[in-house]
């Protein structure tokens, strides 16, 4: 378990705060200089893992181990974490300088004078905000604030950076735009990031890995492509990217794939990342990316087309089949199918897979 | 703000500008120019002279002088002693408690000061509820005779005053944005390191009204070293009603508050001296 390239390590922490159970025994490591994101929904216990992490929540049990030594019991100024608030929380009554300067001034081993101005320029020159030193934090944009926040952060060189929800009070270009820059300045950085949002783009489009979390707890870990082709859990299936459910019945496992039957008709799907077995003629649910529907009069199964949207160069066909209603995502516009028509289509083999129902919130 | 919210805005401040002009202005400037008058008999006459403010550096009134603003001073000090951390304790909890403070503040200011501060006398007299009170629990063996001592004046200051330093640094304290104190705290900073660099210098605004609230009028409130004092401790404020209502010197009283204006206004003036952004 003592794996030194692991710079973070969480080790069945559990918070309840009176009697809501926030975070209930979650054990995770991140690996040094890893863009880790955890996805999730309010109220998921994602900012309270952050707290715990950074130190400004207590944990009631298990363990935070930063580089190898245990922190859990340390105060926030003792753990090389820093962290970029929802609110950014910069100092009102100081300059853009002093609020960067903030972590060097306060630091127990002291620099001198032209060193602090250096590294303040420095920071300041990694977020492109040279030039606003002697500005208010009043007196700055929200994507402002939100860069002077990161660079108050990383100045003093912490082990892990944490970001709160960091976009969340941005518009959508100036996001994307942030998005990008944020994945840029952790490789130059070579800072572990870990970084907790509700929006699945950004986790897609910065993460290393993925955490998936709910109800206080990782429904699944892994890299975005995993998380993609093979989500553990229906809530984890669209939380992540669109997906369709099928409600399969179960018949039998060979290696890594799994005979099952949906509409009636046999259908072979991934085994996936599944933690538990199924019996035959059990029922279970897989997951189906809307690009991976071909539409063709060769299909074994058929639809009644409900609606269809065109939005930036993307066409979503939702159409009924059985009790179900399934999205197929197409690329460019097809005039051919139109609301109403009955249209048959196609499951490749292994496109679908297998997945877990999220009872009572429990993976 | 348009055109005519300015007009409207200034017509509402207009009646509150004259009321201000006529009542407060003028007194003032009729109190300035009395001050330079020349007393005579019971009355004065309007011969210019600078003899009244000559008269404060005479040693008797200029060590009541320095003896008010030692009271003050003391008064002061131990108000911000009390209030603040009170006012900023109270405004952190969670708001039940925070409003219960705030209210209990000020439920005793219904009842008038005169009759508060007798209050005080019934506890501070010779074998009063103090003295009874340690001498049963045999702190003390006889009464303290604590009525009419000097830190029996500071405090009746201190209860007179405490509430504006309370409500002043509670009404700052409460917009404070803990987050702040949380960044400092993540961002490197100690305990007090983090009161020191965040939380003091956010509510400094309510500290130093607090500090104006409670120095101006320590400056002038005679009647609580008068009653728990027993007039032992004379201060300038009864130093002007003794020469007004006693020794019928018009002049030099007005030449006493001036001076008291002064003294009162160079202390705000440093206080308020703000710093830019802050």
């Amino acid at each position: 378990m003592d794996d030194v390239s692991n710079i973070l390590e969480i080790r069945g922490i559990s918070k309840s705060f009176g009697e809501t159970s926030v975070i209930r025994n979650l054990s995770f490591s991140v690996a040094r200089g890893e863009f880790l994101t955890v996805l999730g929904s309010s109220g998921c216990g994602k900012t309270t893992l952050l707290r715990i992490i950074c130190g400004l929540e207590e944990t009631d049990a298990g363990q935070v181990i930063l580089d190898g030594r245990d922190v859990t019991a340390a105060e926030p100024n003792l753990r090389e974490v820093n962290t970029v608030f929802q609110s950014y929380a910069l100092f009102p009554h100081m300059t853009v300088f002093e609020n960067v300067a903030y972590p060097l001034r306060i630091a127990k081993t002291k620099i001198s004078k032209a060193e602090l101005v250096r590294r303040v320029s420095e920071a300041l020159e990694l977020v492109r905000m040279t030039g606003c030193e002697r500005r208010y934090p009043s007196a700055l944009s929200g994507g402002q604030k939100q860069r002077i926040a990161i660079a108050r952060a990383i100045v003093g060189r912490p082990r892990v950076l944490l970001l709160d929800e960091p976009l969340g009070a941005l518009d959508l270009n100036l996001r994307r735009q942030m998005q990008t820059e944020l994945k840029n300045l952790q490789k130059s950085l070579g800072i572990t990031f870990i970084y907790i949002t509700h929006d699945q783009e950004e986790a897609l489009n910065m993460s290393d890995r993925i955490a998936v979390m709910k109800n206080g707890q990782f429904l699944q870990i892994g890299t975005p492509a995993e998380i993609y082709d093979s989500p553990k859990t229906v809530y984890a299936a669209r939380f992540v990217g669109e997906a369709n459910i099928l409600p399969c019945t179960f018949g039998k496992m060979t290696g890594d794939a799994a005979e099952v039957t949906f509409e009636g008709l046999p259908l072979t799907v991934r085994r996936g990342c599944i933690s538990r077995e199924y019996g035959n003629g059990e029922s279970v649910p897989a997951a189906l990316r809307g690009e991976q529907i071909v539409i063709s009069d060769a299909g074994r199964f058929s639809g009644v087309v409900s609606d269809i949207s065109f939005a930036g160069g993307v066409m979503r066909i939702t159409f009924g089949c059985g009790g179900t209603l399934l999205t197929a995502v197409r690329y460019g516009l097809d005039t051919s199918v139109k609301t109403g028509d009955t249209i048959r289509f196609e499951i490749p083999a292994s496109a679908a897979v297998l997945c877990e129902n999220d009872e009572g919130g429990t993976a | 703000m348009t055109r005519k919210n300015q007009r409207t805005a200034t017509l509402a401040v207009l009646p509150m500008y004259l009321f201000s002009l006529v009542f407060v202005a003028g007194p003032l400037v009729y109190m300035l120019v009395l001050s330079f008058m020349t007393r005579d008999g019971f009355g004065f006459t309007n011969a210019f002279t600078l003899e009244n403010y000559r008269s404060i550096f005479n040693e008797v009134y200029f060590a009541t002088f320095l003896e008010s603003l030692k009271l003050a001073g003391i008064s002061t000090a131990a108000v911000i002693l009390f209030g603040y951390p009170f006012g900023l304790g109270a405004a952190l909890l969670p708001d039940r408690y925070a409003h219960f403070f705030r209210t209990a503040q000020m439920i005793p200011y219904f009842v008038n000061s005169l009759l508060r501060l007798c209050g005080w006398i019934i506890i501070f007299r010779a074998n009063g509820l103090l003295d009874k009170a340690l001498m049963a629990l045999g702190i003390t063996e006889e009464p303290l005779k604590f009525l009419y001592t000097y830190p029996a004046v500071v405090v009746g200051m201190i209860y007179v005053l405490l509430p504006f330093m309370f409500l002043s640094v509670y009404q700052v304290a409460e917009k404070l944005d803990l987050t702040l104190v949380e960044a400092a705290r993540d961002l490197g900073a100690g305990k007090i390191r983090a009161f020191l660099t965040v939380t003091l210098p956010l509510t400094l605004p309510g500290l130093k009204t607090g500090i104006i609230l409670t120095f101006i009028p320590s400056m002038g409130l005679f009647f609580i070293a008068s009653i728990l004092g027993g007039n032992k401790v004379v201060l300038i404020g009864s130093l002007i009603e003794e020469q007004l209502m006693r020794a019928h010197n018009q002049p030099f009283a007005a030449a006493l508050s001036v001076a008291l204006m002064l003294l009162t206004g160079v202390v705000c003036g440093l206080l308020m001296k703000k710093k830019r952004g802050a």
